[in-house]
């Protein structure tokens, strides 16, 4: 089965369309770009060196699958919003099949907003002592993660 | 002092604003009826529930999350003109999204135990909020 690639490189901070490639499990053809010096592949990893080192995610248009390129770390953390991290640097990217972009302003406030909101939600060291000695350390991370689970927006909530 | 307090009812899921109220602050507002959710006092952007609804700021944005018997019902965004709108299917997917990526980094067993052990429960409290402010993704910094 041949899988059509889409390579997305990170330049100045936003995210060029880079080679389209078709990938049939042992192989790859590289598309028209100058950026794409050498590619070979490996089973289902692709490998990309570029003159900037600058490739950062390719996606699989078969399987409607986004991974990361070249030492990038991709981790999906909703249907089209992916963390891509390279050495503690970290960015917020939309992915689509056909398309790849790094968030905007106004998407970064909302991820970031939540993750202080729950960091504040857990930030209570009276609690924590208290479920520490009611119910020990394991007891802790389950109060924890049932804090984290009950901010958790539900889309579809309404009144009862 | 007076100040403009504005009165929101949630009728068919959306956002309605009900009526204007002058407040002094010396006398509060109450009210029986089960519909109203919520108000927003122009003094200090504070968005405060009512009757069995309550509202929560999220960090330092305009962003509040609504709760009712404690569950969360909606995310409202309040802008600098006092305009509230609920949020975006997109701006609700990146909070969600934000809580996810939060939860991971809820330390393990073994991390908790130890830093418990050294820095007692407040800084273990403190580790973990220093572990999800990490996980913000820059540009945005507050």
């Amino acid at each position: 089965m041949r899988h059509k690639l889409i390579v997305y490189l990170y330049k100045d901070e936003q995210l060029v369309k880079g080679p389209e490639l078709v990938h049939n499990g042992s192989y790859c053809i590289v598309g028209s770009n100058d950026t794409a010096r050498k590619l070979t592949a490996s089973g289902n990893v692709l490998y990309l060196d570029t003159e900037t080192a600058s490739g950062m995610l390719y996606m699989d248009t078969n399987l409607k699958l986004a991974k990361g390129l070249n030492g990038w770390n991709l981790r999906r953390i909703s249907c089209n919003f992916y963390v891509a991290s390279l050495a503690g640097q970290q960015v917020l990217v939309y992915v689509t099949v056909n398309f790849a972009r790094v968030a905007t302003e106004e998407e970064y406030e909302a991820f970031n907003s939540a993750v202080m909101f729950a960091a504040d939600t857990l930030y209570a060291g009276k609690e924590s002592a208290e479920v520490l000695m009611y119910r020990g350390i394991e007891g802790l991370v389950a109060s924890y993660k049932a804090q984290i689970d009950a901010l958790r927006f539900a889309r579809l909530a309404k009144e009862d | 002092m007076e100040f403009e307090v504005y009165i929101y009812e949630i009728v068919d899921d959306q956002i309605v604003r009900s009526r204007i109220i002058e407040h002094s602050g010396a006398f509060c507002i109450s009210t029986k009826s089960d519909t109203v959710a919520f108000y927003l006092n122009t003094s200090d952007r504070s968005v405060s529930g009512l009757g069995y609804w309550y509202a929560e700021r999220i960090a330092k944005t305009g962003f509040y999350l609504l709760s009712k018997h404690e569950k969360p019902m909606m995310l409202i965004h309040v802008d600098s003109e006092f305009t509230v709108r609920k949020a975006t299917d997109t701006e609700v997917s990146l909070f969600n999204a934000g809580i996810d990526w939060a939860e991971h980094a809820i330390p393990s067993v073994n991390f908790l135990l130890h830093n418990f052990l050294k820095v007692g429960a407040e800084g273990l409290a403190g580790v973990i909020k220093d572990g999800m402010t990490k996980l913000h993704v820059v540009p945005t910094v507050y």
